[in-house]
């Protein structure tokens, strides 16, 4: 996930460069401005094609705090019907994990709490892996 | 849920869940104590006698009242025991129009103090009632000596190896804070098998005799 996150910064980055330079010199050709937010536009496509591509489906019952504060999500990935399906896991969520809310469009970090914590209680959540642990966590209505 | 218990038909090892807006507990008997007219009965470790010639009407702070204070206050009845008998009734069905009117309506179901959750199908939906409070419980995973459960939407995982038993304020505790104040205990998994049971009914002396009964209903 940090190679992606990398990735995005990396493409923003030479979007703005590219951006600049054409303000720079104002004279440069349409065509050429044109081809670099295709470039762009096809990278960023190919980002979000391997992000779905590594995103894993699951129903998420909840999450709770280890004795060492580390949160951990208890879930049960979706199977090829959509339904929650196999053992239940219980995966640790990584440092700085954010967990996007779609209903509210609020942003949980991993600063939950007592109060927050509820937020992923039998959701749909679409999930990534940064090694054994998550590293995002979006909320989507089924 | 019914409207109505009879205490002459329940008896020493009988548990019955009591709800109302205002209050949630367990209702138990008193061995050789009911008689019509006349109750004495146990309501979340309280005991509490009712009686056509006293006071015949509870409380929902587990108050014996008369009719005039019933009156008064209506909306504070938890239940009345009916005249000339030895059932306890929610308040709506009271005779009294001013208690009926201005009541709020209690129900009564017979609950366990021990269940086993290997037994449950996904449909089940179990609630618990404990000195007040009510809770619903979802299972997750079941093992024997461990159990994933939603309680409240909370996640709790008890074990035979961690914490066994759960508080009132839905944590996860080991056997010594549970020894030292049995009355804030809900319910413990029961070491080696998938049963929660009420505090008042694990192993540990200590803890079943200081604490205040869980009734579990589904």
């Amino acid at each position: 996930m940090k190679k992606i996150i990398l990735l995005i910064s990396c493409l923003a980055i030479l979007a703005g460069c590219k951006n600049k330079k054409a303000e720079e010199t104002p004279q440069q050709p349409e065509s050429q401005v044109t081809e670099t937010v295709q470039e762009v536009g096809q990278a960023i496509e190919a980002v979000s094609q391997f992000l779905e591509e590594n995103k894993i489906q699951a129903k998420s019952f909840g999450l709770r705090q280890e004795e060492d504060g580390t949160w951990q999500l208890n879930l049960k990935n979706l199977d090829a019907n959509g339904e929650a399906a196999g053992e239940l896991l219980k995966l640790t969520l990584a440092d700085n994990v954010e967990i996007v809310t779609l209903e509210n469009g609020n942003i949980l970090s991993s600063a939950l709490t007592d109060e927050t914590k509820s937020a992923l209680n039998n959701k749909f959540v679409g999930y990534w892996l940064d090694g054994d642990k998550i590293s995002h966590i979006v909320e989507f209505a089924k | 849920m019914a409207n109505s218990i009879n205490l002459a038909k329940l008896d020493a090892n009988d548990i019955v869940a009591i709800n109302n807006a205002a209050y949630a507990g367990a209702i138990k008997v008193v061995a050789g104590k009911v008689a019509a007219g006349n109750v004495t009965f146990e309501i979340d470790g309280k005991t509490i006698n009712l009686s056509d010639a006293g006071c015949s009407y509870l409380s929902t702070s587990l108050e014996p009242i008369n009719r005039a204070k019933a009156e008064e206050r209506p909306a504070e009845v938890l239940l009345a025991l009916a005249a000339k008998s030895t059932e306890l009734i929610t308040p709506t069905d009271c005779t009294n129009p001013t208690v009926k009117s201005g009541a709020a309506s209690t129900s009564f179901a017979r609950g366990e103090k021990e269940l086993d959750l290997a037994k449950l199908s996904d449909s089940d939906m179990i609630r618990f009632n404990h000195i007040g409070k009510t809770g619903e419980i979802n299972v997750l995973e079941v093992k024997p000596g461990e159990a994933t459960i939603q309680v409240d939407g909370n996640v709790i995982e008890l074990s035979d190896a961690g914490a066994s038993y759960i508080d009132n304020n839905y944590k996860e505790i080991k056997m010594a804070n549970a020894e030292a104040d049995p009355t804030l205990v809900l319910f413990a998994l029961k070491a080696g098998t998938t049963k929660l049971v009420s505090a008042s009914k694990v192993s540990n002396q200590k803890i079943a005799k200081g604490a205040i009964d869980t009734v579990f209903i589904i």
